[in-house]
């Protein structure tokens, strides 16, 4: 249930509810006129209402007149739509867009409860253009994939944003608040929570600086990428070339040992040119669920991806904002892993990502030729 | 009820493009990765298209691309038991994994039943 929520922003929590109380409400309700597209419209429009409506009460701010006005006007439709009333096409036709677009531009952080109530206007923007065929289609296809493709290009800027502000091991190191989930949920990412200490002692502290040392010394080992091979490393399905080449070692990762620098379960390397760089290792657990150990406390942080697994062919994916995964693939989550850098780049060994310009940089500069 | 069912299909058409999207991505762009999600997203707007005009091949298909859409969605539960993956279900993952399909399903069932009738 944790997991579920984490894409979830909890002040959005009585806005959801209202919203599936509506949803089971409106259906019910005496007096409906009009036809099935009517009859959804009244109820989609209704759920849209509650949900705006009940916003507010999560966090207050500049966009409370925004959301009260807009519930209102999604009640007004939805009462329409539920008398019979054609009018609601053209205003749901302007309303629906309207507040997807202001979500995408001025929403903040991106969650669950808002990507569903996106998804929804879209659907009743599709029922208002129904009576027009060709134009429904388009314009629904259309919107869902534009709109979900800027949800997911905004979920992964605030990833790689977050993965930028992530410090070095340091005692007091603070995340700020738990929004950094919800966009990171979107884009495949699942975060550890902190939790209610989220800095590191100095004992803690001090396990995180030793297990850094001790990775890098034993990684200078496969600093070349062929002993790397010899160790039973393989490259990933996919891309053999790149800033972040993820080499995994099958028998490494089901030998029971956990967090050991001598057994790392992945090694990542810069690839280019004919020259291999060894950036870090990746610590995997054997098992998916499985919280990793945290020597480090919150310096030692650990995350897992989902992600969509193709059968025809064999591929990899994200799991889109919209929950889904392509035709013939299914989303899956694998296990917790934790980067540990031996290149001392900005943000420390610990940091969840490396600049892809900071590492071909030090690539063109370090790099050993295969 | 047919206008409903056409675009609950444009919205899933929608979702299976943006995915696929995704995986291009990810896999370096390579173009057989678009074949199954393009073929699923042509094979959906053509019979929601066909749905409208009430055709019944149309509908039975729909219901059979609905019933591997669930089928998928099982799939992902059990492969949550094996210890390599997990299983995350997400709001709008069960909204258009298992609600979505659902509802297309109950509604083409009540289209051929009209048709029978």
């Amino acid at each position: 249930m944790d997991i579920f929520l984490s894409g979830v922003a909890p002040e959005h929590a009585a806005a959801l509810i209202a919203g599936l109380v509506a949803l089971a409400v409106i259906p019910f309700l005496k007096n409906a006129k009009g036809d099935h597209v009517d009859r959804w419209a009244a109820t989609l429009l209704g759920f849209t209402a509650a949900v705006h409506l009940f916003l507010p009460f999560g966090h207050l701010g500049r966009l409370t007149v925004p959301y009260l006005l807009s519930a209102f006007g999604f009640g007004a439709l939805a009462l329409g739509a539920h008398l019979g009333r054609r009018r609601w096409r053209l205003g749901a036709g302007i309303l629906c867009p309207a507040t997807v677009i202001a979500y995408l531009i001025w929403g903040g952080d991106i969650d669950q409860v808002g990507i569903l109530t996106a998804l929804v206007e879209l659907t009743i923007l599709g029922l208002a253009l129904s009576h027009r065929k060709v134009l429904c289609g388009i314009a629904t296809v259309l919107a869902v994939l534009l709109s979900g493709a800027v949800m997911w290009i905004a979920s992964f800027k605030a990833h790689f944003a977050a993965d930028a502000g992530t410090a070095s091991p340091t005692v007091g190191h603070h995340h700020g608040d738990q929004h950094e989930h919800l966009a990171r949920a979107q884009a495949g990412v699942i975060m550890r929570p902190l939790g209610e200490n989220r800095g590191a002692s100095s004992a803690e502290t001090s396990a995180a600086i030793s297990l850094a040392q001790a990775t890098v010394s034993a990684g200078t080992k496969y600093k070349r990428l062929s002993d790397a091979i010899a160790a039973g490393y393989r490259y990933p399905l996919g891309a053999r070339e790149g800033m972040d080449v993820h080499m995994e070692n099958p028998e490494f990762k089901k030998d029971g040992r956990v967090l050991d620098p001598e057994r790392p379960e992945m090694l990542v390397y810069a690839i280019e040119g004919g020259k291999a760089t060894l950036l870090g290792v990746v610590f995997v657990m054997e098992r998916a669920g499985q919280a990793g150990p945290a020597p480090g406390g919150s310096i030692t942080r650990w995350h897992a991806h989902n992600l969509c697994l193709s059968f025809a062919p064999i591929g990899i994916g994200i799991v889109t904002p919209y929950g889904g995964c392509p035709t013939l693939s299914i989303p899956i989550t694998i296990p917790e892993m934790m980067h540990i850098w031996i290149v001392n780049p900005p943000g420390g060994p610990y940091a969840e990502g490396v600049d892809k310009d900071w590492a071909l940089g030090y690539h063109r500069e370090h790099g050993v030729t295969l | 009820m047919r206008r409903v069912v056409f675009v609950l299909l444009a919205v899933q058409a929608g979702t299976i493009l943006l995915a696929m999207l995704g995986e291009l991505l990810f896999m370096r762009g390579l173009p057989f990765y678009a074949a199954a999600p393009l073929i699923r997203v042509i094979l959906t707007l053509v019979c929601a298209g066909l749905i409208v005009r009430g055709h019944r091949g149309a509908i039975i298909t729909t219901i059979v691309l609905q019933g591997l859409s669930l089928a998928g969605f099982s799939l992902s539960m059990a492969a949550g038991v094996l210890p390599q993956v997990a299983f995350t279900p997400t709001l709008t993952g069960l909204v258009t994994g298992v609600v979505l399909p659902i509802v297309v399903i109950v509604y083409c069932g009540h289209l051929l039943k009209w048709r029978r009738a």
